[in-house]
């Protein structure tokens, strides 16, 4: 008996030397706990599929985070968020009717402010929650195609931009508001994930409200090309300065 | 097979029914279908000035305007929302929702217009 309690007092303490070290590196789970980022966003893959549901929703979902996102994109954002969805994360949350055109009423950025080193540890683990039934190794950076072809795809026949910003020269940003901006997509996401989900938006998010087109498979792929290209322009960078 | 596939969606159609995964089971309503699809463009009420308009080259249609919309048949109606501008010659600015909402979905969206309109097709 007195053994078993000297032993369990001895590991206690072996457990007590040994934590400061544990919590010093941090790892990205724990950070991810400890700033309530589940608090907003969903992390666990309940995917909303009623509209009351998708009404509910404060922040876009987490738990595909490792399939979306290039992990730079993470590192940078989770410290200092930029806004990426001009009418917030649901724009019926946050629009109210106007006469000539429905106003946007201040949609919330992104709350996390994480330091350097908390921002890296949650990347890494954000990195992690992949959904392995992506297909990926698809998409090749690089590629040359046909930009004539894809703008002409994504301003006309497809009509993208009535939901979505993009740069249309020199830093001049149009579009509509009702989507995440893809001016600085080739910088965010990755592009097996841009692939699938412009292909079948509601195989991710079955109320999401972009519509799914029927189109061949080499026109995905150009548009997936086309929009990877898209980085932040010079004169957007300094203006963020 | 189909079989199967039926007694699972009812399982599963109940499960969520008892787990509270939403209310509506069995499908949105057209006016709840219209907010989240229809409003970003043609406005919350649906009168053509919806959030994304401001950029937009060709303006969306006011579904509330009586006149101009009972210029168009039902059949026009349907199929513009299911297959796109382009299938009744108009822009492609509006896109087709076949892939997103149900045959149903789309009829009963026709006669949530001609709510909207207060109007009939000729
Ligand atoms: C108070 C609510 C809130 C909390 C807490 C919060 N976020 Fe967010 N987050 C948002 C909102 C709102 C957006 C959408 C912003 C936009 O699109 O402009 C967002 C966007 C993001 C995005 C981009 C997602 C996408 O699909 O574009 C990532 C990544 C992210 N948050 C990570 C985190 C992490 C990690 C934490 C915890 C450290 C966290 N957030 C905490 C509200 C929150
Ligand atoms: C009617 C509006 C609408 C149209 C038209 C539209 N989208 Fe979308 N798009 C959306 C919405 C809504 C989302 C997802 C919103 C979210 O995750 O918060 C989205 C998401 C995306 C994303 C992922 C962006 C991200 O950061 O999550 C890409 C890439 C994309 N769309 C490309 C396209 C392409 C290419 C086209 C043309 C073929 C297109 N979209 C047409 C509404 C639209
Ligand atoms: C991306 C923006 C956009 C979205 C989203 C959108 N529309 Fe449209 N819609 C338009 C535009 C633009 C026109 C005008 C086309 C023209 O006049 O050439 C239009 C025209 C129409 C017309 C008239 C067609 C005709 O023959 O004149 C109907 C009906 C219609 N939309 C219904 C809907 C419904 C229902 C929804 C939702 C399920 C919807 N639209 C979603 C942009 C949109």
């Amino acid at each position: 008996m007195k053994i078993a309690k000297t032993y369990l007092l001895m590991t206690l303490f072996s457990l007590w030397l040994a934590a400061p070290h544990i919590s010093m590196a941090a790892d990205g789970k724990t950070v991810i706990e400890q700033n309530r980022c589940a608090g907003c966003h969903e992390m666990n893959g309940g995917k909303a599929g009623t509209i009351a549901e998708v009404l509910s929703k404060k922040a876009p979902d987490l738990f595909y985070a490792g399939s979306k996102f290039q992990e730079k994109f993470l590192t940078k954002f989770l410290q200092r968020p930029n806004r990426i969805r001009p009418a917030g994360t649901v724009f019926l949350n946050y629009t109210a009717p106007g006469p000539e055109i429905d106003q946007i009423q201040e949609p919330p950025l992104c709350a996390s402010r994480l330091s350097r080193e908390d921002a890296v540890a949650a990347a890494q683990y954000l990195m992690t929650l992949k959904d392995p039934d992506m297909p990926t190794g698809i998409y090749k950076p690089g590629t040359e195609f046909a930009k004539a072809n894809a703008k002409m795809i994504f301003h006309k026949s497809g009509a993208c931009n009535a939901c979505h910003q993009v740069d249309v020269g020199n830093g001049d940003i149009k579009g509509g508001v009702s989507a995440p901006t893809l001016y600085d997509a080739g910088d965010r996401l990755n592009g097996d994930w841009v692939l699938s989900y412009i292909k079948d938006p509601q195989h991710w998010d079955p109320k999401a409200w972009m519509p799914k087109r029927e189109l061949p498979d080499s026109t995905w792929q150009l548009l997936t090309n086309f929009i990877m290209t898209m980085k932040k322009s010079e004169e957007m960078k300094k203006a963020e300065k | 097979m189909i079989k199967k596939i039926i007694i699972l969606s009812a399982i599963l159609s109940i499960f969520m029914a008892f787990t509270g995964r939403g209310t509506n089971v069995f499908g949105e309503t057209s006016g709840d279908n219209y907010k989240l699809y229809c409003a970003q463009c043609h406005g919350l009420k649906g009168n053509g000035s919806g959030v994304n308009k401001a950029d937009m080259s060709v303006a969306p249609r006011n579904h509330t305007d009586t006149i101009e919309m009972s210029r168009l048949k039902d059949s026009d109606i349907y199929e513009a929302i299911a297959h796109g501008g382009t299938a009744v010659g108009k822009s492609t600015l509006m896109p087709p929702w076949n892939g997103v909402m149900t045959d149903a979905e789309i009829k009963e969206m026709v006669a949530y217009l001609r709510e909207l309109c207060h109007c009939k097709g000729e």
